[in-house]
C-alpha cells in the first residue's frame, strides 16, 4: 500500500529576489531556497525532510501547501481516483477540493493561533472557509475533533492565550485535521515544546496517522525525534535534497558525507558509549553565492579535485536510495546502530 | 454536559451565551482582546483617573449650554475685565448662609494707580440659585431652552472665572469654547483615521511601487513646517464664513497633517502581520484575501491604532488652540479655547488681569489627560504579557 504515491514534487524552485540599495544597483542576484527539488511522496508513508536551519527545508514544506507560492516547478497531488492535479496550478472549486487535503501543523504554537479568535473560531475557520457544511455539522465536526486530540469541550469558548504551549499544539493539530486531509506537513511541530510535551504530541500526531491514515510530510532538525516516527528521509543541505533513503538505512549506513556528519551530530545519552563524530569544518555557504561543483565541497572531508569543478546530480544508488555525491559507492560512511530515545 | 453534547443541538448556542463556570479564572480565558485590554488598562492608575477627566470634560461639552450661566453673545459692559466672583457664606451682620452668595460689584478708582477696579458692593448680596431661567439657547442645536444650571437674580453677576476686556464671562465662553476645542480633534483625528487606514492598507497590502512613492509624498506632507502651512491653508478660507464651516475647514486642515501618522502605523502593522504565522494559516485554510484583511489583520493593529489616535488627539487640540490663537482658526464672538487666550497675547492682561490665562489651565489638563490615556492604552493593547 505504501507504493502508491500521493503526492510527487517536480522540479521545485523557489527563488527570493536581494535588493541592494537604489537605482541601478537595485539588481540583484536571487537566493534559491529551493533549488531544482523533486521527490515522490508515498501514500500513508512519514516522509521526514531534515537538514540544518537556513537549508530551505521550512520553505519547502510552505511551497508543498502553498502558503507562499513557488518561483517554478509542480506539485502533483494524485486524488483518491488517481487523477493527477498539479496543485500549485489549481484554481477555484479544484483548488478548493486539494486544499482540504494538504493541511499545515506550525512550529510555533504561540505565532500560529490568532490571539482575537476563540479556539472554536480557530478550529473551524478552514471548515467555513472550504466546505459546504452547515452550522451544526460544523460544531459536530469540531467537538470530534477537539475529543480527539484531548482538548476538553469546555474550551472551545475560550481564547488562546488561556493555554500552555502543549495544549495550543492541539488545537493547531485539531484546526489542521478538521478538513479530513490526506496529506499533512508538520513544520518543526514539536520543536517548540518541551521534551515531556513532544512525546505526548508526537504519540498523538501517530495515533491519528492511523486512524485517519494520513501522510506526514515531517520537517525537523531533531534526527531522534525523526527517527522515531518516518518512514523515509531526505537529507536537505542548501537548498537541495543530498541524499533520500529509508529510516534504517540512513541510519545504519548513510552515503552522502554530509549525512554522516549530521548523523554523528545527533548527541548520545550513555556516557560509556563513545562514538567517532564528524566535525564539519566551516559555514554553510551563503546561499545567494552557493559555491562551484558540489555544494558542500568547502566542509566534506572527502572531497577530491572532481567535486570541487562539477555538481553531483541526485542518482539511485538501490535499495530505493537517493544520493548526490560523487564518490557515494566508495565511500564507507558511519552511521548509528544502536538506539537513540527520543 | 457531556452527554448534553453529544446531542443534536447546536453546540455554538452552548459555548458562547452560557459560561461553563462562573469563575474568575474561566472569565479570564474566554475573555476577547478587547475585554483584556480594558481590564490592564483600568489597572493603570493615571489612565484611569485621565479616563474619568476626559468623561466630565465631554459631559461638560453635551450640557455646555446648560452649564454656562451665559451666551456666547453676552456681554456686560458695566463689567470690563471684572475679576471672578468671591463665594461667600457669611454676610456682614455675622449671619450664616447655607446657600453662598455673592456681592454686588460697584467700580471704584484705585486711588495709588487710578486705575479701574472693582469693589464689592456689601449691601447687596446675590444667592445663587439653581436653574434659573436666562439666555436663550439651543440644546444641542435643537431643543430650546433658557434653563442654565445656576446664576443670581438680577442685576447682580457671578463670574466664576471673571471677564474679558468685553465684559464677557469667561467661564462661559470657556464651557461654550470646549464645544469646539474637544470635538474639533475628535473630528479630525476620525478623518484622519480614515486616510489613514485607506492609504496606509495600499501601501502596506500592495508594496512596492505604490509603497514607494505613498511613503515619499507622506514625508514630504510631513516635513512642512507647519505654521507657514496653517497660514496658507486658512488663507483660502474665505474670510467671511459661518461658524460651522468654519469648524469644518480647520478639521479637515488638521487631518490633512494628521492622517500621515496614522497611516504609517496602519502600514508598518500591516506588513509585520501579513507574515504572521495565524496569517499563513489562515490562508492555508483557504480563508479568501478580503476576510483575512478584514478577520485577522484588521482587528489585529485596531488596538494599536486606538493608542496612536488617542495620542494624535492632544497635537490636535493644540494646533487647534495655537490656530484660533494666531487667530488662524476659529473667530470671535464664536470660541475656542485658543480664541480665549488670545487676549493673553498682550502683556497687559497677563500682568494685570491674570484669570485670563484660565483657558490655559483646561488644554493642558485635556491634553494630559488624553497623553496619560494613550500611555495607558498602549500599555494595554498587548494584554498577554
Amino acid at each position: 500500500m505504501k507504493e502508491q504515491p500521493i503526492m510527487q514534487v517536480r522540479n521545485l524552485v523557489k527563488e527570493y529576489p536581494v535588493h541592494g540599495g537604489i537605482g541601478r544597483n537595485r539588481q540583484g542576484a536571487a537566493v534559491k531556497a529551493v533549488s531544482d527539488i523533486s521527490f515522490t511522496i508515498r501514500k500513508g508513508e512519514t516522509f521526514s525532510l531534515v537538514g540544518e536551519s537556513g537549508c530551505g527545508k521550512t520553505t519547502l514544506g510552505r511551497c508543498l501547501v502553498r502558503g507562499i507560492e513557488a518561483t517554478s516547478g509542480q506539485v502533483l497531488y494524485y486524488t483518491d481516483e488517481g487523477v493527477e492535479v498539479d496543485f500549485l496550478q489549481a484554481k477555484k472549486q479544484e483548488y478548493k477540493a486539494i486544499r482540504q487535503n494538504i493541511q499545515m501543523i506550525f512550529q510555533d504554537p504561540y505565532s500560529s493561533l490568532n490571539p482575537r479568535m476563540t479556539v472554536y473560531d480557530i478550529i473551524s475557520e478552514p471548515l467555513r472557509a472550504l466546505s459546504t457544511l452547515t452550522k451544526s455539522e460544523i460544531d459536530e465536526r469540531v467537538v470530534e475533533m477537539a475529543r480527539r486530540t484531548g482538548l476538553n469541550i469546555s474550551y472551545l469558548r475560550r481564547y488562546p492565550h488561556a493555554f500552555s504551549g502543549g495544549q495550543r499544539q492541539r488545537i493547531g493539530i485539531a484546526r489542521a485535521l478538521i478538513t479530513n486531509p490526506k496529506v499533512i506537513v508538520c513544520d518543526e511541530a514539536v520543536s517548540a515544546l518541551d521534551v515531556s510535551i513532544q512525546a505526548q504530541i508526537i504519540n498523538l500526531l501517530k495515533d491519528l496517522q492511523q486512524q485517519y491514515q494520513m501522510t506526514y510530510v515531517f520537517i525537523s532538525h531533531d534526527l531522534s525525534v525523526v527517527k522515531h516516527i518516518s518512514d523515509r528521509i531526505a537529507v536537505m543541505y542548501l537548498g537541495r535534497i543530498v541524499e533520500l533513503a529509508p529510516t534504517e538505512e540512513l541510519f545504519g549506513q548513510p552515503k552522502h558525507p554530509y549525512s554522516e556528519a549530521l548523523l554523528l551530530s545527533v548527541p548520545n545519552p550513555d556516557p560509556t558509549v563513545r562514538r567517532e563524530r564528524v566535525i564539519l569544518q566551516g559555514e554553510v555557504p551563503n546561499p545567494a553565492n552557493p559555491p562551484e561543483g558540489c555544494h558542500f565541497h568547502p566542509r566534506c572531508p572527502y572531497k577530491t579535485a572532481l567535486c570541487e569543478t562539477s555538481a553531483p546530480e541526485l542518482r539511485d544508488a538501490g535499495e530505493g536510495r537517493l544520493v548526490a555525491c560523487h564518490h557515494a559507492d566508495q565511500l564507507k560512511l558511519k552511521g548509528i546502530t544502536e538506539a537513540i530515545p527520543v | 454536559m457531556k452527554t448534553r453534547l453529544s446531542g443534536t443541538t447546536s453546540w455554538s448556542r452552548l459555548f458562547f451565551r452560557r459560561p461553563a463556570t462562573n469563575n474568575a479564572e474561566e472569565s479570564y480565558y474566554a475573555a476577547s482582546h478587547w475585554k483584556l485590554m480594558l481590564r490592564k488598562l483600568m489597572k493603570h492608575k493615571l489612565a484611569r483617573i485621565s479616563l474619568y477627566v476626559l468623561a466630565m470634560m465631554y459631559l461638560m461639552v453635551i450640557f455646555a449650554n446648560i452649564i454656562a450661566p451665559q451666551g456666547l453673545d453676552s456681554y456686560d459692559s458695566e463689567n470690563l475685565n471684572s475679576r471672578p466672583s468671591k463665594l461667600h457664606w457669611v454676610d456682614p451682620q455675622g449671619n450664616f448662609h447655607f446657600i453662598p452668595f455673592v456681592y454686588g460689584l460697584k467700580s471704584s478708582r484705585d486711588p495709588v494707580t487710578l486705575r479701574k477696579i472693582f469693589v464689592e458692593d456689601k449691601q447687596k448680596w446675590y444667592p445663587i440659585q439653581f436653574f434659573v431661567k436666562g439666555t436663550e439657547y439651543k440644546f444641542l442645536g435643537l431643543i430650546p431652552g433658557n434653563v442654565h444650571l445656576f446664576g443670581v437674580e438680577d442685576p447682580g453677576r457671578i463670574f466664576v472665572f471673571g471677564t474679558d476686556s468685553l465684559g464677557r464671562d469667561l467661564f462661559s465662553r470657556i464651557v461654550l469654547g470646549s464645544q469646539v476645542s474637544l470635538t474639533i480633534p475628535l473630528v479630525g483625528v476620525s478623518i484622519s483615521f480614515f486616510l489613514g487606514l485607506l492609504i496606509g492598507g495600499i501601501s502596506g497590502y500592495f508594496g512596492g511601487f505604490i509603497d514607494t512613492v505613498i511613503q515619499r509624498v507622506i514625508e514630504i506632507i510631513r516635513s512642512f513646517p507647519t505654521l507657514p502651512l496653517w497660514m496658507a491653508l486658512s488663507a483660502a478660507i474665505p474670510p467671511r464664513v459661518p461658524i460651522v464651516h468654519m469648524f469644518f475647514y480647520i478639521t479637515i486642515i488638521m487631518a490633512f497633517i494628521e492622517w500621515t501618522e496614522l497611516a504609517r502605523v496602519v502600514r508598518s502593522k500591516f506588513m509585520a502581520l501579513r507574515n504572521e504565522d495565524y496569517v499563513m494559516s489562515a490562508r492555508i485554510s483557504g480563508v479568501s484575501n478580503a476576510r483575512i484583511i478584514r478577520v485577522h489583520l484588521v482587528p489585529g493593529f485596531m488596538s494599536y491604532l486606538v493608542v496612536t489616535m488617542t495620542l494624535a488627539i492632544p497635537a490636535m487640540i493644540i494646533g487647534e488652540t495655537a490656530m484660533s490663537f494666531l487667530g488662524l482658526g476659529i473667530r470671535s464672538p464664536a470660541a475656542s479655547w485658543g480664541v480665549l487666550l488670545q487676549e493673553a497675547q498682550q502683556m497687559e492682561n497677563v500682568a494685570l488681569y491674570p484669570w485670563k490665562l484660565i483657558p490655559l489651565g483646561f488644554v493642558i489638563i485635556t491634553v494630559l489627560a488624553f497623553n496619560f490615556l494613550g500611555d495607558g492604552l498602549r500599555d494595554a493593547a498587548d494584554p498577554y504579557k
